[in-house]
């Protein structure tokens, strides 16, 4: 079924089945009640007339891991992350706890996508921390946003990942909200 | 009024007032257009086949104060605070100025659940911020947390804050926090 335009009725017109289904059924099953489906959901435009429920998917992970990998990588735990439904568009929260074991280096947790669309983790959207003074290993929990344009719709994975440029970082407290489009 | 599955019509089919208000009239008004009530309202489900208006909620207390608390506590001006009505989920923003005072000191910043839900203020969906140089302005820190297990109904969320690892009374030890901010993103 799709969106019809509603027509514009005519005196002595003969109102038939056909348009009755068409003008009424279809319509309405194309309206937000019909697609409702999920406590929480929400709706968005997928082309012209019409409408799809998302919903949007998060995953906090706690415990505490380290790299000292100069690309981004998985930690022992992977994660987190969340697939999700999307158009060609999504908004994505990371937040993280992130300990440096020197100053001069820099720590960074990043998203990359899989499944329908392939994008590598990137500094450009990353939670970042460098100089910060490590007597006593210091811990910073931060957040990042991005909104990923340009993917394949369909199914997609988001799942962090994580880098240093020198020295151990350490990421915990980690965790992904994506709001898929 | 509910929703009310769309019949598939006949030929020849004779179509009552029951069937035209049921498909159409009640129909429609579990619609977009039926439920939007107030400026900046937004859709979401609140079970299958059945839309409700939510509304963004936002606080901001710009008012530097002071804590050598250890354990979660109000500033002297209490918050930010917002107060919404949910189903069972929420996405919570937060975000705050965090500035200490003595070395090894460590600025947190959480938030607290009452009203249909209770919750105390947890470390890990917390800002913090730990190592930066003391005596400076601090940092501009956000937070970011996506609750699902929220009691339906009106719900209030009150931010919180602690400090670690300084002792004694200002301005020499303990954490300040300035331009606090609390948006909640009710579904």
């Amino acid at each position: 079924m799709t969106w019809t335009t509603p027509f514009t009725a005519i005196s002595g017109d003969t109102v038939t089945a056909a348009v009755f289904n068409a003008q009424v059924r279809d319509t309405m099953l194309e309206m937000e009640p019909a697609k409702a489906q999920n406590l929480g959901g929400y709706f968005v435009a997928t082309g012209s007339k019409g409408l799809a429920e998302r919903q949007f998917k998060s995953y906090l992970i706690n415990r505490g891991e380290s790299t000292t990998s100069t690309s981004y990588t998985d930690l022992t735990v992977k994660g987190p992350g969340v697939t999700v439904t999307t158009g060609t568009s999504a908004i994505v929260f990371l937040a993280c706890r992130i300990e440096m074991s020197t100053s001069t280096n820099l720590g960074a947790a990043s998203v990359t996508v899989s499944g329908a669309s392939s994008v590598s983790a990137s500094d450009d959207w990353a939670c970042v921390l460098e100089g910060v003074d490590t007597a006593s290993l210091h811990q910073n929990r931060r957040m990042s946003v991005h909104r990923f344009t340009g993917l394949t719709a369909g199914s997609n994975g988001f799942t962090m990942q994580y880098r240093v440029d020198g020295g151990t970082g350490n990421f915990q407290n980690r965790e992904i909200l994506v709001m898929p489009l | 009024m509910a929703w009310t599955t769309p019949k598939t019509w006949t030929t020849n089919e004779v179509v009552t007032a029951q069937d035209l208000n049921a498909q159409l009239r009640d129909n429609l008004l579990e619609t977009m257009p039926a439920k939007a009530s107030t400026n900046d309202g937004f859709f979401v489900s609140s079970a299958p086949n059945e839309i409700v208006e939510r509304h963004l909620v936002t606080h901001r207390v710009n008012a530097t104060e002071f804590t050598n608390s250890t354990s979660y506590t109000d500033l002297t001006s209490p918050g930010p605070t917002v107060t919404f009505e949910s189903g069972t989920s929420a996405i919570v923003f937060s975000a705050c100025q965090l500035a200490h005072q003595s070395a090894g000191c460590q600025s947190w910043m959480s938030w607290a659940i009452s009203g249909a839900t209770t919750r105390s203020a947890q470390d890990n969906t917390a800002i913090l911020q730990d190592g930066v140089p003391i005596g400076t302005a601090g940092w501009v820190m956000g937070g970011v947390d996506f609750l699902t297990s929220l009691t339906p109904g009106i719900n209030t969320i009150t931010a919180k804050y602690k400090q670690a690892g300084g002792s004694g009374g200002p301005p020499i030890t303990g954490s300040y926090f300035a331009n606090r901010f609390l948006a909640v993103w009710p579904f």
